[in-house]
């Protein structure tokens, strides 16, 4: 009876002590997510006492403007170059470069020094190698003798800057997904591989009957991991954008938030910052279900 | 068959050799450029330079006010980390301690808090900060860098302290062990890889924050590494020898700790998947 007593009294020492590390991180960290919602019903402007409710308004307006619809034609489109590209690219580089050689190791830890880099780095590196006056990619096309490429505009077209956007976020995180596989690669053993060989098995059906159907649990915490990071990237978009803070016509619903935080209505990056929760949430409750479906398919 | 497998590696084999040219391009012009002369980054913008100028790094020291923005960056993570581990420490060894069912809902929702999405709330989040008077303030960043990553890191060293030996904690009882001495004597003497993977994943990713930064702080004195290259762009358009010593200067440092502590590096994204 004392001991529970004593158990119990001690389980209320140790949530006083970690009470204040808890309060500061969810009133710094956590609320300000939750308060979005109810922010997105008001218009203001940030400072002035004049906080009017508009309701709906906010989200339609969002909904009828041009930025709906560009933002989110953007959106996917970055989300589907990144996941597209990325995860094909990485998986090829992680099969090939499986076995711990110490050339392979010296390319994985190459492919992976990116990520140690900022963002701005890359953005910066990047705007000039895509520059149209200046830019190192035309004065190499230039230098080839292409002349049709010697003043391309990069960066000039929607989907195109979208295409070359992705290829600067890929040159600076592959090392994740990278990392990721060549781990869960080495947890197959290696009989699967013999077997398979002595049966007469090619690499390529070595490939899809072995490799790929073990890579599964790891590809789809990836595909969460892209799905997220793309529809959030805003670093390299604002970077290789005309200037910071100015719209872009690639500019994706995550960019349009960071823009909104600079007009005159609070309320409409919130609404888009709800639409943008929304439609993650959706996808992680996708990838919850479809996960647990091929981890019970495995076991 | 052996044969069609010698081709299949050939062909992996130039895509490896490919990648990694793409790779360094840019790194390679990022080096040539900054040690040109302004006239030879037009007339000769791909071959090596000329006459190689040191002096480039130096004028892009002074002029790009790189000590200065050093100094905010080194306060900045260096707070943020110290901050971020200790609280995470602390809520995980409670937790730990505690090891009840019921608290296990605390832990879930602790764990919940990283399923939040990063940007979507920035309106929201700069208002409080600048109620708090945090806005146009070390102590922004500061404090924003050392929350965002608990329950990441709560995660984490929650599964490690599971990992030991009961016996240990039982042993430090019956020595008669104070919390303060278990917790620093017994038990993070034998978590400090964990730790120390954290606690370089947390450098990394306060060095570079770009986003909570540039909204965070406005008066240029203040300004990060990152904020302050951003704004070298702004204030030298062109002058892009500048810019690459300035870039150079300050990403040689991440390069040397990433080559140093490569393999912390590996254990905390390749831990994700075992976990």
């Amino acid at each position: 009876m004392q001991s529970s007593l004593r158990k119990k009294l001690s389980t209320y020492k140790y949530v006083l002590i970690m009470l204040p590390g808890l309060i500061v991180w969810f009133v710094l960290s956590i609320w300000p997510h939750l308060e979005v919602f109810p922010q997105a019903f008001y218009k203001w402007n940030g400072y002035s006492p004049n906080k009017v409710f508009v309701g709906w308004q906010n989200f339609e307006t969002f909904y009828r403007s041009s930025a709906f619809k560009d933002g989110l034609l953007n959106t996917v489109l970055y989300v589907l170059f990144l996941f597209v590209i990325q995860t094909v690219l990485s998986v090829f580089l992680a099969v090939v470069l499986k076995r711990n050689t110490r050339q392979n190791r010296f390319f994985r830890t190459f492919f992976f020094l990116p990520l140690v880099f900022s963002s701005v780095m890359v953005g910066l590196t990047w705007g000039y190698m895509f520059d149209p006056n200046l830019g190192m990619l035309n004065q190499i096309f230039s230098a080839l003798g292409i002349k049709s490429l010697e003043s391309f505009n990069w960066l000039g077209e929607p989907v195109r800057a979208i295409f070359c956007i992705v290829m600067v976020h890929i040159w600076a995180n592959i090392g994740y997904p990278l990392t990721i596989l060549t781990a869960a690669l080495q947890t197959i053993p290696e009989d699967l591989y013999e077997v398979s060989e002595i049966e007469g098995a090619t690499s390529m059906q070595q490939f899809r009957k072995v490799t790929l159907p073990l890579l599964m649990p790891a590809l789809l915490r990836i595909t969460l991991l892209t799905v997220v990071t793309g529809a959030l990237a805003v670093d390299y978009i604002l970077i290789l954008g005309s200037s910071v803070g100015s719209a872009n016509e690639f500019d994706t619903w995550a960019v349009k938030i960071y823009q909104g935080l600079l007009g005159s209505n609070l309320g409409l990056p919130s609404a888009i910052g709800v639409f943008l929760g929304a439609i993650l949430f959706i996808v992680f409750l996708i990838q919850y279900v479809v996960t647990k479906k091929v981890e019970d398919s495995i076991h | 068959m052996r044969k069609r497998n010698v081709t299949g590696s050939v062909g992996g084999r130039l895509v490896v050799y490919a990648y990694a040219l793409f790779l360094i391009a840019p790194i390679y012009f990022i080096i040539v450029t900054s040690l040109k002369m302004a006239g030879e980054v037009t007339t000769n913008p791909l071959g090596l330079p000329e006459y190689p100028i040191i002096g480039n790094f130096v004028e892009a020291f002074t002029r790009g006010n790189i000590a200065k923005y050093s100094f905010n960056s080194v306060i900045i993570t260096g707070s943020a980390v110290i901050l971020s581990l200790l609280n995470a420490i602390i809520v995980s060894f409670c937790l730990h301690k505690i090891a009840h069912k019921k608290i296990g809902v605390l832990f879930y929702a602790i764990i919940m808090g990283s399923m939040l999405i990063p940007g979507v709330g920035f309106v929201t989040l700069l208002q409080l900060y600048m109620k708090l008077h945090l806005y146009n303030n070390l102590l922004g960043p500061i404090l924003m860098g050392a929350t965002t990553g608990l329950p990441f890191n709560v995660f984490i060293l929650v599964g490690f302290l599971r990992t030991l030996p009961k016996e240990i904690s039982e042993a430090a009882t019956i020595d008669g062990c104070n919390d303060r001495q278990h917790l620093f004597l017994v038990l993070l003497p034998l978590i400090k890889s964990a730790l120390a993977t954290l606690g370089i994943f947390a450098f990394v990713s306060n060095w570079n924050s770009l986003l909570g930064p540039l909204i965070l702080l406005k008066n240029k004195e203040l300004f990060t590494i990152p904020l302050g290259l951003l704004d070298f762009r702004g204030t030298y358009t062109v002058e892009y020898n500048y810019m690459f010593a300035a870039i150079l200067i300050t990403s040689v440092p991440l390069v040397v700790i990433y080559l140093r502590f490569q393999s912390y590096f590996v254990e905390a994204l390749s831990g994700g998947v075992k976990g």
